[in-house]
């Protein structure tokens, strides 16, 4: 997939393109005031950073701890190497409890393990329960933001999606109303489901608990109602102390909305009489990150998708350009893992401009990333694929006279209105820009004639 | 090997040297100027009605009679606050939780408030049912005002592992903003969020 | 004082003019300014297109030509980056570890190193600033806005030393303005979208000038400016400081 070809496609709408940039660059200022109102923030960011460095690096030895803890409080623990080894996990719980109906709350890992269309396939009927899924869900489109799945959509679409489907009433684009609609949906697939099925924002280690986060409470109506509850988790998501909570959660909700606290963060540590909890620890290629030095660190992440609301390039082409689960910064350093060739654009996807490696509350260093990863991929590529124009530009940036007769015959075209090839890499430049105009000389020249040279 | 024994081998043999983990408790600190209980429930009230709750200054001889006149008839109100003579629903720990559909009002005892968040701490002990906050179109926490915390450090240096097998934040009334970032609240939980603080 | 002027290939080979403006303003400031000759680039344009290996006889060559020197300075916040942060890619030694942490950008170099506090420039005009991202973020030459504890702005700071300068505050205090090398034409649309959005906040402003630390940003935005008809002038700060821009 090309991350430009479906920028440029995304782009060719300038008023949608503007609309798009401008709701995310709101999200990024509500997260400047709440972090703003955090005296220490930026320390509370290096203690979050190392909490995880201390987890990743002693990874196995506090999954031992959890499950020892959350199986001695009645939780069934269980491990998937990969996707579908989880999504068979999942299927055989529901099919022991011939459970036909699931709810499920937001779970970016069960996006990546594609799950719903796993469970459907084996007959099991899936409603995803966050408004925002449920949105994409009906639109049978992938979301396109890991907070804030439907956000590239008008409410005129929603309104549309909504009155084809659940039965609003024609053109109502009202945000209260149609919500009330989904509510109302929604409650009668809690009070149906014989299942609920949850993602983990963060498992403790020290107590065999997790905490889901949610601001409209949905994970808790599927999971409080339905006989089963289980969560899916990537193993990344430990951390070693309920101590550390403090730190995770003043970070994450502000780092996401700009919300002080999502308004339920549900603590989860057995089931409640009568019912049963299931715990799915997933690796699926996390334990291989684990190895890699120079891509470890994004095992850190917590989800907040603050990277995304402040990455100019995704404000500006939307999530479904970066063609993944996970778009944006986080999407472009992770997705290489799964597929380096087909994903091969979108750490290119990027001026390195370091905003998203400053808003990140776990303080990855995703532009560095980004830039290890163009190192990978053009190493991968073999020599005759990358393009000429790079290849000469390596010898002559090394040799001295090279340059220099590079650059008078470049001033010289310049000079007498040559413009780019169309379709060639540089006609790119003159589509929206000017080319420079040509001095009559480099300051070289200039300088080899004003200045006494020893 | 099944997958457990292939993940764990695969995670030690892939894991980084240790990084330390930071002290327990040691924070950077903001509380020092909240500590005052005066402010704290200030902060917290200002915090409170900023995310749509609805704070009440209460007597503590007061509450059941303010509670009784705002939701006496015919409603479905549930509480789980042992004492108290309100409420014409049974709400008990075994019973099936889709029983308690639909719940107009849940009356439940907070353990303690967050200034910096306007949270509050609830205990499966003091829900009964897990899924009654979440049913109840109006839930309303009744909060002893001298029992409040300053941030999130507090509250698990208060907490400790004493996290019971459920046990929540709440803060605020349900919401969302997923249709064009407009803010919706009452979104698939309660509608409505009332604290009660209790004082003497 | 002795200082390497280290002019960035692009600067070199089509904006003179900017060198000469550095060139001149450390000299009236006192600086025994060496423009070793035989400089070609410092390699950012193939590292960042991932060829960071093949730049390698680049970056040496690099080295070899500044190793004599205390103070390497370049009118570039994106190359002196690049030095500092990429050139332990070559290993470390001490000639290497020399030249890396003694490359400073001009802004940098004024107010760490010279620590000057009156500059003989006037520029009575509007300007809207754009400290490039990789010396924004990267050299921390200003504040991010990202960040909640700023350090200084050495950027700003010299700029105020101009007599009648005003610098425009814009909606968006740091977004990047979409150069970002080879970007710019990889990802034309989003590059021409960045470009045209950081210019709007400009001219909403009130900017007569554009000015900043990267000409290689400010091409691009002249670029635009010049295809968009905006009523725009734009200069490196160099030739703001050196008294020489109007």
């Amino acid at each position: 997939m090309s991350h430009p070809k479906q920028a440029a496609e995304f782009n060719a709408d300038l008023e949608r393109t503007q609309w798009h940039d401008e709701t995310l660059w709101l999200v990024r200022e509500k997260r400047d005031t709440a972090a703003g109102s955090v005296p220490g923030w930026e320390d509370l960011r290096e203690r979050a950073s190392q909490i995880k460095g201390n987890a990743l690096s002693r990874l196995d030895d506090y999954l031992k701890e959890f499950e020892q803890k959350a199986v001695s409080n009645g939780i069934h623990v269980h491990w998937a190497s990969d996707a579908a080894e989880h999504n068979g996990i999942v299927l055989q719980i529901l099919k022991d409890r011939g459970a036909k109906h699931l709810v499920k709350s937001k779970s970016m890992l069960t996006e990546e393990c594609q799950l719903n269309p796993y469970l459907h396939a084996n007959g099991i009927e899936v409603i995803d329960t966050d408004l925002g899924e449920r949105i994409v869900q009906i639109a049978d489109e992938a979301p396109s933001h890991i907070v804030m799945p439907a956000i590239h959509m008008r409410k005129e679409e929603v309104g549309d999606l909504f009155h084809d489907h659940l039965g609003s009433d024609e053109g109502a684009t009202d945000p209260d109303y149609l919500t009330e609609v989904a509510r109302q949906s929604l409650r009668k697939s809690f009070l149906e489901a014989d299942a609920a099925l949850t993602g983990v924002n963060f498992a403790v280690a020290e107590t065999g608990g997790f905490v889901v986060c949610t601001n409209e409470g949905n994970a808790d109506l599927g999971v409080h109602l339905a006989p089963v509850h289980i969560a899916s988790m990537g193993i990344e998501k430990i951390i070693p102390r309920a101590d550390d909570l403090g730190v995770f959660l003043r970070l994450l909700a502000r780092s996401a909305t700009g919300q002080d606290l999502t308004v339920y963060t549900s603590h989860f540590h057995g089931p409640r009489p009568g019912a049963e909890m299931h715990l799915v620890l997933v690796d699926n290629g996390r334990s291989a990150r684990l190895g890699q030095e120079e891509f470890r660190d994004a095992l850190k992440c917590i989800r907040c998708g603050a990277c995304m609301n402040t990455c100019p390039v995704y404000r500006r082409s939307g999530g479904h350009s970066y063609g993944w689960t996970v778009p944006g910064p986080l999407g472009s350093v992770l997705a290489p893992h799964v597929d380096m060739e087909s994903f091969s654009s979108l750490p290119f996807a990027s001026t390195l401009c370091g905003s998203c490696t400053d808003v990140c509350p776990v303080k990855i260093d995703l532009h560095g990333q980004l830039y290890a990863w163009r190192q990978k991929i053009v190493a991968a590529q073999k020599a005759a694929d990358r393009p000429l124009a790079m290849r000469l530009m390596a010898r002559v940036l090394a040799r001295p006279l090279a340059f220099r007769i590079s650059g008078w015959f470049a001033r010289r075209m310049l000079r007498r209105g040559w413009t780019p090839a169309k379709n060639s890499m540089l006609s790119d430049w003159t589509s929206s820009r000017d080319l420079p105009s040509a001095p009559e000389q480099s300051f070289r020249s200039w300088y080899l004639k004003n200045r006494k040279v020893q | 090997m099944n997958s457990r024994d292939h993940i764990l081998t695969e995670i030690k043999r892939n894991r980084p040297p240790e990084v330390l983990l930071p002290e327990r408790g040691k924070h950077a600190g903001d509380s020092a100027a909240l500590q005052a209980e005066g402010s704290l429930v200030s902060r917290f009230e200002s915090v409170s009605i900023r995310i749509s709750s609805e704070v009440l200054h209460v007597a503590r001889s007061d509450w059941d009679s303010l509670l009784v006149g705002q939701f006496g008839g015919e409603r479905r109100i549930a509480s789980t606050i042992s004492g108290a003579d309100f409420g014409n629903l049974r709400i008990e720990p075994d019973m099936d939780p889709k029983s308690l559909s639909p719940l107009d009002v849940l009356v439940c005892q907070g353990d303690f408030g967050v200034a910096e968040n306007g949270a509050v701490w609830i205990q499966d002990s003091a829900l009964m049912v897990r899924a009654a906050p979440f049913l109840a179109e109006h839930l309303v926490i009744i909060l002893d005002r001298t029992q409040m915390v300053a941030t999130m450090h507090e509250a698990y240096s208060r907490l400790q592992t004493n996290l019971g097998m459920f046990g929540m934040f709440v803060a605020g009334p349900s919401k969302t903003a997923d249709i064009e970032q407009s803010l919706v609240v009452g979104a698939q939980g309660p509608r409505r969020n009332t604290i009660v603080l209790l004082s003497d | 004082m002795r200082v390497g002027l280290f002019i960035p290939c692009y600067i070199d080979q089509f904006k003179p003019d900017v060198a000469i403006a550095t060139l001149e303003l450390l000299e009236k400031l006192g600086c025994e300014v060496e423009y070793p000759t035989d400089q070609t680039c410092c390699g950012q344009p193939l590292a960042n297109a991932g060829q960071e290996s093949n730049s390698e006889p680049t970056m040496r060559h690099f080295v070899s030509l500044f190793a004599d020197c205390d103070h390497i300075v370049s009118p570039s916040g994106s190359c002196v980056l690049h030095v500092r942060e990429r050139y332990g890619a070559l290993g470390g030694g001490h000639m290497v570890e020399k030249v890396r942490t003694n490359t400073l950008e001009l802004c940098e170099f004024l107010s760490d190193v010279m620590h000057i506090k009156e500059l003989d420039s006037s520029f009575p005009h509007r300007v809207g600033l754009l400290t490039g991202c990789h010396g924004l973020r990267g050299l921390r030459l200003g504040g991010a806005s990202e960040l909640m504890e700023q350090g200084p702005d050495k950027v700003r700071q010299v700029l105020d030393l101009v007599d009648d300068l005003e610098i425009v505050e814009t909606t968006r205090p740091d977004e990047c303005c979409g150069f970002g090398g080879m970007f710019a034409v990889k990802e034309e649309a989003v590059s021409g979208s960045m470009g045209r959005d950081r210019l709007r906040d400009f001219v909403a402003h009130g900017a007569e000038y554009i000015t900043g630390t990267d000409m290689s940003c400010l091409m691009h935005l002249e670029g635009i400016v010049r295809r968009d008809g905006l009523p725009l002038r734009v200069v490196h700060l160099a030739e703001i400081l050196n008294g020489g821009a109007q």
